[in-house]
């Protein structure tokens, strides 16, 4: 650690951003870089499950010592200069300047990456897939690494599998770029297009350097975002289970629909948007109970988006919407309303903000 | 119970006689790494922390060392 200049910032002000872009839902997020602001790597990163999944203290000494190797090349000329994405500060996202900065409150990380999707929201640009679901998980596509080694492979499965990737494998690319790290691969991961078939990687195998092509399965993007304590997601009073391939043919609804049974009736969490109106909510939920099927959401049975009817109300509905389901209500098909509501602290600062 | 300067010369006498104990124990230590030295060591080790973005930058120009560059959500 004595090789480094070592800083720690716990507050965003002033803070460029747009060099330092990463996944602003990490508690904790590093970067090794030199006095000419190259990023060399990133250190961090994380899983739905855990904060700490991908960090350690031996994964973090190959990373310093990478950064160190890096710093090396770049001294002699070696490593080209890359370009420095354009600046920008959380000062120019009005509703935290507006919230935050002006009242002199320090702006933390999560604040970032709240503050532009609902400043995204607020313009209808929101793009759901990418910003509510900012850091796919790599295990979705089969990717298990073997973390104290960094970005050596544990256990290939699924898609990776598929692809030809093996136990010992080392990702030392990713769409042609280089990657060091847990968070360099995660980052450009984050990056890629929701709609792509395919990401290009290159791994080392025993020295030997090979290019796999990896094809996405569908919504591959997909995480639990439990964690991301803020979200502009709409909340729904109901859970359900997406019905079998079989159950929607008995029912003649699409196959890649994304017909599924009522699991649960759920009250709000926390206080909600409905809250001042009891009455109706206590309606709502006496009309949809477990066992019903919803067929469609708008009219619209399936989409390219989604076969989860959960995700595809709220990545196509916003948080408070009104919207009409179509049921099976015991078996006669039925049209119901159906409210969404916003967790009250994400309300309340969007009703500031408006 | 009010001291009176007597009793702060005394203390002053305390404290004097308890310094020169430690250094000289300090530096009686066999390893020559007395408690004394060892602390001071310690102290030099440890770890410095810039809390600022662009005096990292100057740091790392005048010592040619890279940055490692931490980002805490919570202090």
């Amino acid at each position: 650690m004595e090789k480094f200049v070592l800083a720690r910032i716990v507050a965003m002000n002033g803070i460029d951003i747009g060099l330092f872009d990463y996944d602003r839902h990490n508690a904790l997020y590093f970067f090794i870089l030199n006095a000419d602001e190259q990023i060399y790597l990133r250190y961090g990163g994380r899983d739905a499950e855990n904060a700490t999944t991908y960090l350690n203290l031996q994964s973090l000494e190959l990373a310093l010592r990478a950064g160190l190797d890096r710093d090396e090349l770049y001294k002699q000329g070696k490593l080209a200069k890359q370009p420095r994405p354009a600046p920008f500060y959380p000062e120019q996202i009005t509703p935290l300047k507006r919230n935050e900065i002006d009242r002199n409150h320090c702006v933390e990380c999560h604040m970032i990456g709240d503050y532009l999707a609902q400043e995204a929201e607020l313009a209808g640009k929101l793009d759901r897939p990418r910003m509510l679901y900012p850091s796919p998980d790599l295990k979705t596509i089969g990717i298990n690494l073997d973390v104290p080694k960094g970005l050596v492979i544990e256990k290939a499965e699924g898609a990776a599998a598929k692809a030809g990737m093996q136990t010992g494998d080392k990702i030392t690319e990713f769409g042609g770029a280089n990657v060091l790290t847990f968070g360099d691969l995660q980052y450009r991961y984050g990056k890629t297009d929701r709609n792509a078939h395919r990401i290009e990687l290159t791994i080392d195998r025993a020295g030997e350097r090979k290019p796999l092509s990896v094809e996405l399965p569908a919504e591959w993007w997909v995480t639990d975002t439990s964690y991301r304590f803020w979200s502009v997601e709409p909340m729904l009073y109901f859970t359900t289970r997406p019905l079998t391939a079989e159950q929607k043919r008995g029912l003649n609804l699409p196959v890649r629909g994304f017909a599924s049974e009522v699991v649960e009736i759920v009250p709000p969490a926390g206080p909600s948007s409905v809250g001042s109106d009891p009455s109706r909510m206590l309606e709502q939920m006496q009309i949809l109970k477990p066992g019903d099927i919803i067929t469609g959401v708008e009219g619209v049975q399936e989409s390219g988006l989604t076969q989860n009817v959960e995700r595809y109300i709220k990545l196509t509905e916003k948080a408070g919407d009104s919207i009409t389901l179509d049921l099976l209500h015991d078996g006669k098909p039925r049209q119901i309303k159906q409210n969404t509501y916003r967790l009250f602290y994400r309300k309340r600062m969007l009703s500031r903000n408006k | 119970m009010q001291m009176t300067l007597k009793d702060y010369k005394l203390l002053a006498l305390l404290l004097v006689v308890a310094l020169l104990a430690v250094a000289y124990f300090d530096n009686q230590n066999a390893s020559g790494m007395g408690v004394l030295t060892q602390a001071r060591d310690a102290a030099s080790n440890r770890l410095v922390w810039l809390d600022n973005y662009q005096a990292a930058i100057k740091e790392s120009k005048a010592t040619g060392k890279p940055i490692f560059l931490e980002f805490r959500c919570a202090p």
